[in-house]
């Protein structure tokens, strides 16, 4: 029997966990994943570890926080808590998410509506750490007491006030960590009250006030981003290099002469792609690559440093790095004098830069922005190419992500492809706007903490796992070649690190990719298969 | 910042014990962190993957791609999971001393 | 017992009351600077596509395009969503014939409120009480529904409030006054409602006299009792978060259905926001108190920061 939180335990001075999770309490899964390899393969902290980082919450450890030196340090951070607070509520310092904030804080029901649209609260057997209001009612608690006018007042009639203390903030920046930011809570909200914002506001807060950010999307994310050109650290030429590299041997192996140009000014198309695809899914802008050129697309990549990677972290934790990045990738179109930017297969590439980013990107920094999804089924249906769907035919499921999908409703041009193309294709349920998140969103898919991946695999995308066996509950057996198709390579990494786990390809050989790969496979100029089952 | 203790030395390292130091990279580190994941001795195919990685991680700052990995050194990807427990990225990179591959990778 | 100049000054006043408490929370949530776009699917007011969730963005170079738009899918949706309460129903089942019962309860006590004022303009008119006969019927069977399904719905959710551990451990006090009030007006009104001869009469009789700020007005206590509640539950709902009905408004329409682009007057507004100061703490972001936020997010270079 779990243990019931309350509101208040977030402060609780002694520093242990609040909550442990063990394996029986999560929802399970299908044979022959039933029997959990966790706790054996769970990755324990050490002693050591134990003893430099905070780990107070759920014994999994994301972000590495340093313990502090002293009472001095904890009494500065928890200062700087309350004036981040503050500037949260303020015009200056947050008229970019004000009154979406203001409404979440002030208008929840406290109906607990929202919380089995979340795959975390339900996948981890409803653990009421990770139930969407817990760390959003505890913040509207310490905001109401700290950054609100009659402060005192609400705190008297509202009852179960929150202590805020070292625990506390730690705690929450921590916890502020076990949501993808998905948004299908707010989806549930009758009163729109948004979670996944209030989430991304407190993490925003300890970015922006306090200095803290896990380090894989700060320091090596946005901030080497803007140094080097991407958080992968590949520099311009390691980018042109890699890209030669990639054309010369697809051209050899599928026999098909693949080129890329470069940097080419007054091009129709500037595509930008995630760069962490060229080095870890190398078909996908190789099948770009293929796919443009087959269809005669006036296109180029840059290999200037902020036009080469589409990634923007700064949309999970930090909107001036979000802002900074978004205005290199539009300087980087305009410079080259572009028609529109293409997102490549990137989720929060296409919500950050269409639609977040929109409001910034003001006078000639606004080019026109597409999607990956309606650019690619303008290819597949312009007649320039040539198919035979019959290439396809094996077992393929469609994965949809949260930042195309439910954020920006791009819902049908994938499928249409897929349904062209794809004769064995079938939906997972629920689908489309109603989709679970893959469990690597909201930068996840890019940490790895200390042991956060553990958490990752067996919690946030638990779910998504779930749906992915149920969708080929027809074929299970690793006989039959099966494909997850995520046309985002955050949910691709999120896809690969579970299924390394749970050797998904091996027991039930199912392997994940994007979508462009699928099209050049069916091409049917290209004789040798594109997809390569081998693991 | 994390230490260990590698073939008698004490190393900077990540949480998940990939060298912060390249320069102070050893053939004796490469063997301490094999035996750590179970693998007694290396042979000459662990070195050619390890040299080729280190080379290129000195020369460019990041990994190279999996795919290069595997035409230079001529392994398939299963002849490096076969040589590298946990893989290229994971015991391959650990083992040559250079830094965890981060951003999408 | 009350009677004479008190009623139509309390009464009017406390409408007046509600009146301006609604208009504050209506422009203080207006008056917020636009924000970045954050918008969620499905958006209803998206023609053709909206029903499934599909935006602009599926068409090739949507910029083209025009910008279809439904007037009567965004209605329809919110008819439901206010109506039958449409997410409750989907996600949370076990609440939601609770909270149905109450919000149709304060629908029906709302619709009561013009008919009870048609039946008083008739009789200040000078008309006999039984031209109203009709009227008062109908006027009834709405108030008496009401009345019930706005009592057991509060009730219901009283008791799922203090007895399901999920939500008791969400639930505060001013959560628990908030549905106590509100289950007191509906309280005193079917007390009201089923112990005087006349109810409706009786209130229109009421109406009447408050409209013609007669002097001599004068009503049994039960139904004072029953006006009073509801007229000091009208002045305090505005100040709580009851007041959802308005900011509904405002999370669905400026926030998770707002797509629009810019245009000129926003082009405005950003630049004025754009150009004051920021004041972040963190190292990285580089503010001073008088660098402005559009300096600052087109910064190139960025220090590292400590965690």
């Amino acid at each position: 029997m779990k243990k019931r939180l309350k509101l208040t335990d977030i402060s609780r001075e002694e520093d242990s966990q609040l909550t442990e999770i063990v394996p029986d309490d999560l929802i399970p899964l299908p044979a022959p994943y039933d029997k959990p390899g966790w706790p054996a393969d769970f990755q324990q902290l050490t002693a050591d570890q134990q003893q430099r980082l905070v780990c107070n919450l759920d014994g999994f450890v994301a972000l590495g926080l340093p313990r502090p030196r002293n009472e001095a340090e904890e009494k500065k951070y928890t200062e700087l808590f309350i004036s981040g607070m503050n500037k949260l509520l303020s015009r200056e310092n947050n008229w970019t998410f004000l009154q979406p904030l203001l409404l979440s804080l002030d208008y929840c029901a406290r109906c607990q509506t929202c919380n089995d649209a979340c795959h975390v609260y339900v996948a981890s057997g409803k653990n009421d750490l990770y139930r969407p209001t817990y760390r959003s009612e505890i913040f509207r608690n310490l905001v109401s007491r700290h950054a609100r006018r009659r402060g005192k007042l609400r705190g008297i009639f509202g009852g179960k006030n929150v202590d805020l203390n070292w625990s506390t903030i730690s705690r929450l920046y921590e916890l502020s960590y076990r949501c993808n930011l998905c948004r299908r809570c707010a989806q549930a909200c009758p009163m729109g009250v948004d979670n996944g914002l209030i989430t991304r506001e407190i993490r925003k807060l300890f970015s922006q006030e306090l200095g803290w950010a896990p380090q894989e999307l700060h320091e090596k994310g946005t901030v080497l981003q803007l140094k080097v050109g991407s958080p992968t650290g590949m520099s311009p030429d390691v980018l042109r290099d890699n890209v030669a590299f990639l054309d010369d041997d697809f051209s050899t192996s599928i026999g098909f002469n693949v080129s890329t140009p470069w940097d080419k000014e007054g091009a129709d198309v500037l595509l930008i792609h995630s760069a962490g695809d060229i080095l870890s899914f190398p078909e996908s802008p190789a099948a770009f690559s293929i796919l443009c050129q087959a269809a005669g697309i006036d296109w180029t990549l840059s290999s200037e440093i902020g036009g080469y990677d589409g990634v923007n972290y700064g949309l999970f934790y930090d909107d001036i790095q979000l802002a900074r990045i978004a205005v290199r990738h539009a300087e980087t179109a305009r410079k080259l004098n572009v028609n529109k930017i293409v997102m490549g297969e990137c989720g929060h590439q296409h919500k950050a830069l269409m639609t977040v980013a929109d409001r910034v990107l003001t006078g000639d920094l606004n080019i026109p922005r597409e999607s990956a999804m309606t650019f690619l089924e303008d290819i597949v249906f312009s007649g320039k190419i040539n198919f035979d769907p019959s290439k396809n035919d094996f077992p393929v499921t469609l994965h949809d992500p949260c930042n195309i999908v439910r954020n920006l409703g791009i819902v049908g041009p994938q499928r249409r492809i897929l349904r062209y193309l794809c004769p064995q294709f079938r939906e997972m349920m629920p689908h489309g706007v109603d989709n679970y998140c893959c469990g690597g969103g909201g930068g996840f898919s890019v940490m790895s903490g200390v042991n956060f991946t553990n958490w990752k695999v067996n919690i946030a995308g638990r779910m998504k796992f779930k749906q992915v066996l149920e969708a080929f509950s027809d074929r299970p057996g690793p006989e039959v070649k099966k494909y997850v198709c995520a046309p985002c390579l955050n949910c691709k990494l999120q896809f690969r690190d579970m299924f390394s786990y749970y050797r998904a390809g091996e027991k039930s050989g199912i392997k994940c990719g994007g979508l462009a790969e699928l099209i050049v496979n069916a091409m049917a100029d290209i004789k040798q298969a594109f997809i390569s089952w081998e693991e | 910042m994390p230490q260990m203790d590698l073939a008698g030395q004490k190393y900077e390292v990540d949480e998940h014990g990939f060298m912060q130091e390249t320069s102070r990279w050893t053939e004796d580190v490469a063997r301490a962190y094999a035996s750590l994941e179970n693998v007694k001795e290396l042979t000459a195919d662990h070195w050619k993957a390890i040299n080729y990685l280190r080379s290129y991680y000195l020369q460019n700052g990041i990994c190279p791609m999996v795919r290069r990995l595997i035409k230079e050194t001529g392994f398939t990807l299963k002849r490096l999971y076969d040589l590298f427990p946990n893989g290229p990225a994971q015991s391959a990179c650990k083992w040559a001393g250079v830094p965890k591959p981060t951003g999408c990778v | 017992m009350i009677s004479g100049i008190f009623w139509p000054v309390f009464v009017f006043s406390a409408i007046a009351l509600f009146v301006i408490g609604t208009a504050y929370r209506v422009l203080s949530l207006s008056r917020q600077p636009v924000h970045l776009r954050w918008e969620l699917s499905p958006i209803p007011h998206v023609k053709g596509r909206g029903s499934y969730g599909g935006s602009d963005f599926e068409e090739f170079e949507w910029w083209k395009g025009p910008r279809r738009r439904s007037l009567l899918a965004p209605l329809a949706y919110m008819a439901v969503e206010i109506f039958l309460l449409r997410s409750v129903f989907k996600n949370n089942k076990r609440l939601w014939p609770f909270s149905l019962g109450m919000h149709l309860g304060v629908y029906l006590i709302i619709l009561t409120a013009p008919l009870y004022v048609a039946v008083a303009i008739i009789l200040a008119g000078g008309m006999p009480s039984s031209d109203t006969n009709s009227l008062r019927e109908v006027t009834y069977v709405l108030g008496v529904t009401g009345y019930l399904l706005g009592i057991s719905g509060v009730l219901g959710l009283l008791v799922l409030r203090s007895v399901v551990n999920d939500l008791r451990s969400f639930t505060s006090a001013s959560g628990y006054f908030n549905l106590a009030f509100l289950g007191a007006v509906f309280l005193s009104g079917i007390n009201a409602c089923l112990s005087l001869p006349d109810f409706t009469g009786t209130v229109g009789q009421y109406a009447k006299d408050l409209i013609t700020l007669d002097p001599t007005i004068s009503i049994p206590f039960l139904l004072s009792l029953h006006v009073i509640i509801s007229i000091l539950f009208l002045i305090y709902l505005p100040w709580t978060n009851m007041s959802h009905f308005i900011a509904k408004y405002f999370t669905y329409h400026s926030v998770r259905w707002n797509d629009a682009p810019r245009d000129a007057k926003m082009d405005t507004e950003l630049r004025r926001l754009m150009g004051r100061p920021v004041s972040w703490s963190a190292g990285h972001v580089q503010a001073d108190g008088d660098r402005s936020w559009i300096e600052i997010a087109t910064e190139k270079a960025t220090d590292e920061k400590t965690p």
